[in-house]
């Protein structure tokens, strides 16, 4: 301590300087990572639709292959002729992301407002760190959960053999959105627990109980908040890998109207089927790879944008 | 608020047309509800499994069930109103539970509403052709509609008995379901059966909530307190099934992972057993083999290496030099031993040779005799033919006749002036064999003259084992056998250890010693023969080839170790070992291991980092617009999906770094997915969650605390570092090792990043690595396998093996946290 007092003022002044651009060289650091993360999913992307290492392609031009991966419903990587269209594997994505959705959004909801409004500290202090148990479980073990619990003892014996067994959506979704509870409970709350305690003394003033007063009034207060907390739940969701490489499959299939109880490939797990098999590196099926990461990437990164900017309005309602 | 009509208490008991009216009343608002309930409830199965394809099939059987529904209704609402007829309001009915006679009733009323209800459902199943191929499935479904719709009708204070019966049928329907036969245990009915109780109670739960916010203000509170504390707990209960799942499959690891270890153990020591035999087999047909080398080789007329040898030792030992004077002592002893190795079987050979000749000289007497009666009785044949050939000739003078008859007639004077008639007779065979052809006397002759032949040409001992065998196949002789049996002994010795067999080496030295032309050329014979054995595609070979291979073969398994079968021995070889093709010998040992390198990896890069620029983002707020920007980006990069973490680990560590570095030095033990780079990209996975926890203990810091610092006139990095980050810490610590645990247990950008699946080796800082959820990823993954015609998970009970021992490292990285933090805050109580 006494060393730093030492040294004449400007040597203390270029110290602090020194100091002052290594830590601002950690925060760029973050944006390094954000500018490479954009550079190497980009060039991954424009290589997969313009090189084809003298690869049979089903389309000539570039154009065609673009529009094509974005409207067509066939995902045919590792055949001859190959044709990618994301639609399927966005399917899969969306399919689980509804499931974990419905799962997690109105339990998640609920217990953010029994926490917030109803629960007392007792109850609290046993029930946050049990939630942050769930979210500390590592994805894989939920993948395993889904395969070994969910499809076996509860989704076989509700629907019977026309359940995928073991692989099918619903379970994945089922996982993803337990797994994604405790983000949806601890956001929402904390946004409930923003809520002016005034707000909720007029409500009562006017005979409201306690329930109207959570629901008619809280709620809506807190709603930017409730629904930043779903949208980066659901982010969370679409980008979850290995429950779902696990619980959902990995085949690209097409199905219209939409049917949970089939196996089918997400974009992340398809991501995670190509990076663990035998594909060469450089191959159009292997770029194909950055193409699905480059899309995942800006879904979520749109939401997290979105959840963002509706987090910051609240935050201006109410500070 | 209620649907209901208010009205009075009645005076009296109404009459039953009242009742049907009032019921109908009642009824006609829940109509639709009715329908809605049915067609979400019944289709859900056939909406989700695409059972009846058109969507218009749906609509119709939910419009059909929901008349059904409503029909089925009407008796449960009339005999609900009968059993509670004195009460006026849904909201205040009481049950009565003194009295036997309601309860009987309700008893009967709900059984009644379950029957017309099966019956009901079940008949429009027929009737649409509605038929899920399982039919246990379908009447498991409708049991649990029946007991929603019975939950729905009931007052609430009902719901205990009713979850109570709900367990009870499930519990009891599973029990059936065992014991009409089911493949599936009784235990596994049971746990089913609990399931759908509790999902049961859950729709119970729900239809409850909704009738009481239907029904009543002042029930809303209470009622959401249930469904607040049921979904706060959804998730402790998901738990609890799955820590009993888990502890069911860790059970059945323990179950049958020590059977296939014993299963192993028999095979290994059954292959040692066979091993042995094998290698016995291998082990006579060498020493037969090696016998008959040795015969080759002293056949081959180099049985006398002797004596040259000692030559070319004597020689040697003027001329060699001093340090190989040594060689040729140890020579020499060898020399003295197979002397003396050699006398004694020349020795006893003499002796058997002796005693050979005697009983040779017994045959021949034998055949002397045999040969006198042969030749006494050539010569009477000998003169009967002189005599006919005599008349013969005389009757027809013939020049070739009179040839012959005095060719015979010098024969037989010769015979019966020799002292041995039959030397005559053998000397002139082959003329008497012109003079009559008895086959049998020709042949005996014959024998005994190749006998005496050899005898009189040799007495080469070694030949002698031929000789015996011939003269024992012309003539059986116990003698002669007796014979064989110890020339045979004797040779044997001759061949034995100090044998010739040794020759060959003796030469070599000799021929090193002192090169001769002689010894140079019985070497090479002597290799030439040894090729012929010992050589490529020599005996040895051709004949070992299949041998070697299954010993080989049986090698393998034999040299597997045996493993401890005990619960506790499988246990720890599981942490001990590394992975296997076979489930029972595979372990987690390198994953584990891997999973604390990249953990500490990870912490020493994301620590110091993380905590770097939330310093940056909280302390340095004059940095403005760059520090909004980072702010943003870093709320964003948390939001990022892991996987594209592993996309940027793997380009920029693997193809830019280390791939070169593997490239340009192949010898450093450097791989190109090394433990260094998945650190690395779990540490830019886990480097937001550290800012955003770092920063948020760092916000907590009092500003009191920094304005005193200031005061006392330090230097803004002084403040920091001696009084916010010590006063930060404890948040700091807790959400690093938060983060630390996720990355731990992360494992998609690590399959990203190329971490294999199988590794064997210990981890080091530049190695390749696995990490255990990787591994729990790739058992999970895993088809069953069958041994003895059962099918068994075993992979995925190693997979909740490895949970197992990764949420208790997990668990005891939390505990440690928990510690760190709560001595931090002891010491920083301001």
């Amino acid at each position: 301590m006494h060393d730093m007092m030492k040294g004449s003022r400007t040597a203390r002044r270029v110290r602090e300087a020194i100091i002052e651009m290594a830590l601002l060289g950690c925060g760029l650091l973050s944006i390094v990572v954000t500018l490479a993360i954009a550079l190497v999913l980009i060039v991954g992307t424009v290589q997969f639709f313009t090189l084809h290492n003298g690869e049979a392609m089903a389309f000539e031009s570039i154009w065609d292959r673009v529009a094509y991966f974005f409207v067509g419903t066939d995902w045919t990587a590792a055949f001859a002729g190959a044709v990618y269209g994301i639609l399927p594997l966005l399917e899969g994505t969306l399919l689980v992301a509804a499931v974990a959705g419905l799962i997690a959004l109105p339990i998640g909801l609920m217990t953010a407002i029994y926490l917030s409004e109803y629960a007392p500290p007792r109850v609290r202090s046993f029930a946050k760190p049990t939630l942050e148990l769930l979210a500390g479980i590592p994805t894989v073990v939920y993948g395993f959960f889904a395969i070994t619990v969910v499809t076996p003892y509860f989704l076989v014996p509700l629907f019977g053999e026309s359940i995928g067994n073991p692989n099918n959506v619903l379970s994945g979704g089922i996982v993803v959105g337990i797994m994604i509870i405790p983000m949806v409970a601890s956001l929402s709350e904390d946004s409930l627990r923003a809520v002016p305690r005034s707000l909720r003394d007029g409500a009562i003033a006017l005979g409201a109980n306690k329930f109207e007063t959570s629901v008619k009034v809280v709620l809506p207060a807190a709603l930017s908040g409730v629904t930043a907390s779903f949208l980066l739940a659901v982010s969370r969701a679409v980008g979850e890998t290995m429950a779902v490489a696990l619980a959902c499959g990995d085949t690209a299939n097409w199905t219209w109207p939409p049917n949970p109880a089939e196996a089918a490939a997400t974009m992340t797990s398809f991501i995670v089927r190509i990076a663990k098999g035998d594909v060469q590196h450089g191959t159009t099926d292997f770029n194909s790879l950055f193409a699905v990461a480059c899309f995942l990437f800006f879904i979520t990164l749109s939401m997290n944008i979105l959840a963002q900017k509706v987090l910051r309005r609240y935050r201006q309602v109410y500070q | 608020m209620s649907a209901e009509p208010g009205r009075k208490p009645p005076e009296a008991p109404p009459s039953v047309t009242t009742l049907l009216g009032r019921t109908l009343a009642w009824s006609r608002n829940r109509t639709l509800l009715a329908v809605l309930a049915y067609v979400v409830l019944t289709r859900l199965g056939a909406i989700l499994n695409w059972f009846t394809p058109e969507w218009k099939d749906v609509a119709i059987t939910g419009v059909k069930g929901g008349m059904a529904l409503f029909v089925s209704l009407l008796p449960a609402r009339f005999l609900y109103l009968v059993s509670t007829v004195s009460k006026t309001d849904l909201e205040e009915v009481r049950f009565n539970y003194g009295s036997f006679l309601t309860v009987a009733r309700w008893g009967l009323g709900a059984t009644l509403i379950l029957a017309s209800y099966l019956l009901l459902v079940q008949l429009l199943g027929i009737a649409l052709g509605w038929f899920a191929p399982n039919m246990a499935a379908v009447l498991y479904r409708l049991v649990l509609l029946g007991l929603l719709y019975v939950a729905l009708l009931m007052p609430r204070h009902y719901f205990l008995p009713a979850a109570a019966a709900a367990l009870f049928v499930y519990v009891a329907f599973g029990a059936a379901r065992a014991g009409i036969g089911s493949d599936v245990s009784w235990g596994e009915e049971f746990a089913r059966g609990l399931v759908n109780a509790t999902f049961v109670l859950l729709l119970w739960a729900g239809a409850t909530f909704l009738r009481f916010v239907m029904l009543s203000r002042s029930l809303q509170d209470k009622a959401f307190v249930g469904v607040g504390i049921l979904a706060t707990f959804f998730g402790l209960f998901m738990l609890l099934i799955f820590m009993w799942r888990i502890a069911n499959e860790v059970g059945e690891w323990f179950h049958y992972v020590p059977q296939l270890v014993a299963r192993q153990n028999e095979l290994t020591l059954q292959a040692r057993k066979d091993l042995q035999q094998t290698e016995k087999i291998r082990k006579d047909k060498k020493d037969e083999l090696d016998r008959q080398y040795r015969g080759e080789l002293i056949r081959g007329d180099l049985g006398e290496p002797l004596p040259e040898y000692r030559l070319a030792l004597e020689r040697a030992k003027k001329t060699a030099p001093p340090e190989k004077q040594k060689n040729i002592a140890e020579l020499e002893a060898d020399l003295r031993g197979a002397d003396k190795g050699d006398e004694k079987t020349r020795a006893a050979l003499e002796a058997a040779a002796k005693e050979f000749r005697a009983s040779v000289a017994e045959l021949t007497k034998e055949y002397q005799a045999k040969l006198k009666a042969a030749a006494v009785e050539v010569e009477k044949m000998l003169a009967a033919a002189i005599k006919s050939l005599t008349a013969q000739v005389a009757a027809e003078p013939d020049s070739a006749a009179q040839k012959k008859l005095d060719a015979m007639k010098a024969v037989h004077a010769e015979i019966l002036g020799a002292a041995d008639p039959y030397k005559p007779v053998i000397k002139h065979l082959r003329k008497a064999q012109n003079f009559f052809r008895d086959d049998v006397e020709l042949e005996k002759l014959q024998l005994i003259r190749v006998l005496q032949e050899q005898l009189d040409t040799s007495d080469g001992i070694f030949l002698n084992e031929r000789r015996y065998e011939e003269a024992l196949a012309a003539a059986p002789n116990p003698k002669v056998a007796e014979k064989l049996k110890v020339i045979k002994a004797i040779q044997e010795q001759f061949d034995g250890k100090d044998g010739l067999y040794k020759t060959k080496k003796r030469y070599e030295a000799a021929l090193a010693l002192a090169p001769t032309n002689e010894v140079q050329e019985k070497l090479a014979n002597l290799k030439l023969l040894q090729d012929l054995f010992e050589g490529p595609g020599g005996v040895y070979e051709v004949q070992f080839a299949d041998l070697e291979i299954d010993i080989a073969e049986k090698k393998i398994v034999a040299d597997m170790p045996l493993r401890d079968t005990s619960g506790w021995g499988v246990f720890t070889y599981f942490l001990t070992h590394g992975p296997s093709s076979q489930p029972q010998d595979a372990g987690i040992y390198p994953a584990l291991l891997g999973s604390l390198w990249v953990g500490l990896i990870t912490l020493l890069f994301a620590v110091p980092v993380g905590v770097g620029a939330a310093l940056y983002l909280e302390e340095y707020k004059h940095a403005g617009w760059l520090g909004k920007l980072i702010q943003v980006n870093i709320n964003n990069l948390a939001g990022v999906p892991s996987v594209v973490y592993g996309i940027l680990g793997a380009f920029v560590f693997v193809e830019l770094i280390f791939k070169h570095m593997e490239n340009a030095y192949p010898n450093a033990g450097i791989a190109a997915r090394n433990v260094l780079g998945g650190g690395l990209t779990l540490g830019l996975l886990t480097l937001p969650v550290v800012i955003v926890a770092a920063q948020e203990a760092i916000r907590a810091v009092p500003s009191s605390i920094r304005h005193g610092a200031y005061a006392l006139g330090a230097t803004h990095w002084q403040v920091i570092w001696n009084n916010v980050l010590p006063m930060a810490r404890p948040g700091i610590l807790t959400g690093t090792i938060l983060s630390l645990s996720r990355a731990i247990g992360e494992a998609a950008p690590l399959v990203l990043f190329g971490a294999l699946l199988f590794v064997n080796q210990d981890p080091s800082l530049f190695s390749r690595f696995t990490v255990m959820p990787m591994q729990i990823f790739g058992w999970a993954d895993r088809p069953a396998l069958t041994f003895d015609g059962e099918t068994i998970e075993i992979w995925r009970f190693n997979a909740a093996m490895a949970i197992v021992v990764l949420m208790v490292m997990l668990l005891a990285m939390n505990a440690v946290a928990i510690v760190l933090r709560n001595r931090a805050q002891r010491r920083m109580r301001y």
